[in-house]
């Protein structure tokens, strides 16, 4: 599947995207962080993601998908960035 | 006063009287500044049914009592007057370094009414106030005004003006302070021209008094630290300023195409904030007190000359670019340093051109009216058409009018995507709920910064943007916040990091004012409905709360808001039901008489 | 060591904030026009530089002071004015080279940089540190690993 960066993560990972196999979306973020380690800090805080870290599986969230548990599939984009506007009002 | 300076400039370009009023307190407290304060004295002054570019119309530029103090990102002022492009009220919002310069000047607010016979620019230094000729000025664009009337004046002053848009009262003109800052919204810069005042020029040296000053400090530290902090505000906007937006949004296939027939780009990741920042980029530049520093400053290489401007931040580039199918950053860049120029806002122009584009795919627009051909993608169309605009040449005449009047004339009011006749910015309702109901209920017609839901909808996922469920409730609160945000003069983009709880201590240590967190957010649930008791005056009524029908009735296509429309009427009853609206959108007489407004 | 007030323009974004600082921590309001730092705004370069008082190790406003006002902070090494000795001449703003003495008039009728005592206020709320106030030593010696670590990876790259 596709994974793609934008802004500070792509800053971190030094590239546009990527191809990456993987059956959940945990195992690709464990994947990529073992490759590519200044990734880390933008993606996890310890063990968790880090609050404010956007990862979409083809456009939707996966905090409405089921997470980092959420399958997936080799046609599938998955867009990996930190918050960069928004936040609640 | 504390935080206020207790002063209103009124000058009347009609007689040339010139008047000083003192500050009602009460007034003050329950409006708070800027765009509140502005729009209550609009709203009592203005006769109903005034005409826009009549010379009874008001022009008011308006600060906060946090502007021009050390309070984060507290840079800004309103420009408040009945707007041309809507009808509606209007304020328009702006940083920078003038907005703080009216304060240090002696004034709160400086209100403008009549029309001058002449171009004139009226003269700010502290207590001297002169209304001088503008004809030197008049056919000038903003920078050449603005070294103009420094050289005039004081080389030291700020200054406000129109350039050619403003005088040629196209519908969409801005006002543009500092050369680079821009009210750009629902025409004030028309308002402006009609007038025959081609700028304002500002110079103060007096000091804004703190009630409180060692609390406020510490006010100012806290919510500084915050703001370094926060993810948004310490990290994205700094690093990528607004552009970041343009991939964010079109992954979640909510970034409006062709004229909003589509929700994703092609072209996207070249007009992006990552491409903008690796290309163009200069340096960050913030506005006054502000840690955050979105300004982009940049250059291009246009016709093998070096160009150095600010922007185009993320609206601008949407409107210019996605909207139009085109994806050349350096045009799209140029297009803006010339809607500053010229005094134009890039969203309206950007959607209108949108339109008047598909109005020439479906044949309804011919050659032969357009002197050009339009199509999606065509960077070249869009240069002339921006420069046509603002001097109403030819074709750029029926542009000037805004989309809304463009596709009424033509026969297809339909394929203008505005609502109140003012055009959406950059986020394709479909694929997020609240905002579509923000576009449908604003006030000030189709706009993003009257109710922010994006952030909660979008990049924070707080809630689910495919949803309509509680999106009322979430709208009312950030509408409500925004008027008060705007009203003290702080920038909306600290809102990314502060909330009530960090403005009610820097407020009320600046003015001593005694506001409570309910006090705080009801002044801002005052203003927004004041600002509907104004549209209802007028004659808007929930028919005129509404959205295009493209995005009522044609479902998106692709990405994750597929077949999704706005469920726009279910959302807008709660609404109204939440604010304590009838079924027509009229504030109910327990609503009036809670917030002080019987 | 003494310390010293470091400006990086690059790194400055024109937000002033050092400006209303400083005018409230001296004036008790917020008022840029009677501040002892000024960002200088390059209108047409849109580039930025804040200037103040650089407390030259040979003040010629020291030299030039009929009244032996001007003298040195022995905690911060800053070169200060005496409001009591201080008659108001100007002659310390006339040969100031940079600029950085200003008049604010019959109040202040001389005024200058004086580091806050050694807590500059303007560089505790610069948000990018373009404002830094640092030992000397500590800022040359931050500089030379910059630079070197460039070096290093120059020469590194080339075979000899």
């Amino acid at each position: 599947m596709k994974i793609q960066f934008l802004g500070l993560t792509r800053q971190a990972a030094g590239l546009v995207h990527l191809e990456l196999e993987g059956a959940t979306v945990a195992d690709v973020l464990q994947r990529l962080v073992a490759s590519y380690p200044d990734l880390r800090s933008h993606v996890f805080d310890g063990s968790r993601l880090r609050p404010d870290i956007c990862i979409l599986i083809n456009g939707r969230n996966i905090r409405y998908l089921a997470g980092e548990a959420t399958l997936l599939d080799d046609a599938d984009t998955i867009t990996i960035f930190r918050q960069v506007a928004g936040g609640t009002p | 006063m504390f935080g206020w300076m207790g002063t209103i400039l009124r000058v009347n370009l009609s007689t040339g009287k010139i008047t000083k009023e003192k500050l009602d307190e009460k007034m003050a407290r329950d409006y708070i500044g800027a765009r509140g304060l502005a729009s209550r004295i609009l709203y009592d002054e203005l006769p109903p049914g005034t005409e826009p570019f009549d010379p009874a119309n008001l022009l008011i530029f308006a600060a906060g009592p946090l502007t021009g103090t050390a309070a984060t990102s507290a840079s800004r002022y309103n420009v408040v007057t009945k707007s041309p492009l809507t009808g509606a009220i209007a304020a328009s919002n702006s940083g920078g370094y003038l907005p703080a310069e009216i304060k240090y000047a002696g004034y709160d607010l400086i209100i403008v009414e009549g029309k001058s016979e002449e171009p004139v620019y009226l003269w700010v230094h502290n207590d001297r106030v002169e209304i001088r000729s503008a004809k030197a000025m008049w056919g000038k664009g903003v920078r050449e005004t603005d070294a103009l009337i420094r050289e005039e004046t004081d080389d030291e002053a700020k200054i406000i003006s129109i350039g050619l848009a403003g005088e040629k009262l196209v519908r969409f003109a801005g006002v543009i302070n500092d050369r680079e800052r821009a009210a750009g919204r629902s025409g004030v810069g028309a308002v402006m021209g009609s007038k025959n005042l081609k700028a304002v020029a500002v110079r103060g040296t007096q000091g804004i008094k703190i009630k409180d000053g060692a609390a406020f400090r510490e006010a100012v530290l806290r919510n500084m630290n915050k703001i370094k902090s926060g993810p948004v505000t310490g990290e994205g906007l700094p690093s990528y300023g607004t552009a970041i937006l343009v991939n964010v949004i079109n992954s979640h296939g909510i970034l409006p195409t062709n004229n909003f027939q589509l929700g994703e780009f092609h072209g996207a990741e070249a007009i992006s904030g990552e491409t903008l920042a690796r290309d163009l980029l200069v340096r960050n530049r913030g506005c006054l007190a502000c840690p955050i520093g979105c300004g982009r400053v940049t250059e291009i290489n246009w016709e093998g000359e070096r160009e150095r401007g600010e922007g185009p931040e993320y609206e601008s580039i949407w409107a210019l670019g996605a909207a139009c199918g085109i994806s050349d950053l350096e045009l799209i860049t140029k297009v803006n340093y010339l809607c500053n120029e010229y005094g134009m806002d890039p969203i309206t122009l950007g959607t209108t051109v949108a339109c008047a584009i598909e109005l020439f795919a479906e044949g309804v627009l011919t050659v032969e009216e357009t002197g050009v051909p339009l199509n999606f993608g065509d960077g070249q169309a869009l240069l002339e058409m921006t420069r046509k605009t603002a001097l109403r040449e030819g074709f750029g005449d029926m542009l000037a009018e805004g989309s809304a009047r463009l596709a009424e004339k033509y026969g297809r009011p339909e394929l203008s995507m505005s609502s109140k006749k003012q055009e959406y910015p950059a986020y394709d309702p479909r694929g997020a709920q609240g905002i579509g109901l923000g576009y449908a209920t604003s006030n000030r017609g189709g706009c993003h910064v009257r109710g922010y839901t994006i952030g909660a909808e979008i990049v924070a996922a707080a809630v689910d943007p495919l949803t309509s469920a509680g999106k009322a409730k979430l709208l009312i609160d950030v509408q409500d916040f925004t008027c008060v945000v705007d009203s003290v003069g702080m920038c909306l983009f600290t809102t990314f990091s502060l909330g009530p709880d960090d403005v009610l201590p820097l407020l009320n240590a600046a003015t001593g004012a005694g506001y409570t967190d309910e006090s705080l957010l009801q002044a801002g649930e005052r203003i927004w409905n004041l600002e509907r008791l104004f549209n209802l005056r007028e004659g808007l009524s929930r028919q005129d709360d509404s959205l295009a029908p493209r995005l009522l009735q044609e479902a998106l296509s692709t990405g994750p808001a597929k077949g999704h429309v706005v469920e726009l009427e279910r959302m807008l009853d709660e609404y109204y039901q939440l604010r304590g609206w009838d079924s027509e959108g009229r504030p109910s007489s327990e609503k009036l008489q809670a917030l002080g407004l019987e | 060591m003494s310390k010293t007030l470091v400006i990086d323009p690059k790194s400055c974004t024109g937000c002033r904030l050092c400006e209303l600082v400083c005018s409230f921590k001296k004036t008790e309001t917020y008022n840029p026009a009677r501040a002892r730092i000024r960002t200088i705004v390059m209108e047409d370069e849109i580039a930025f530089v804040p200037m103040t008082c650089w407390q030259c190790e040979e003040p010629v406003c020291q030299e030039v002071c009929p009244t032996g006002a001007i003298g040195r902070d022995e905690g911060t090494d800053a070169v200060i004015i005496s409001v009591e000795r201080c008659i108001g001449c100007k002659m310390c703003m006339m040969v100031c080279p940079f600029g950085n003495i200003q008049s604010n008039g019959a109040h202040e009728p001389v005024v200058k940089c004086d580091l806050c005592g050694g807590e500059p206020e303007c560089v505790l709320f610069c948000p990018t540190n373009a404002l830094q106030y640092l030992p000397a030593d500590k800022f040359t010696l931050a500089r030379k690993k910059r630079i070197a670590e460039k070096f290093r990876s120059i020469l590194e790259e080339v075979e000899w």
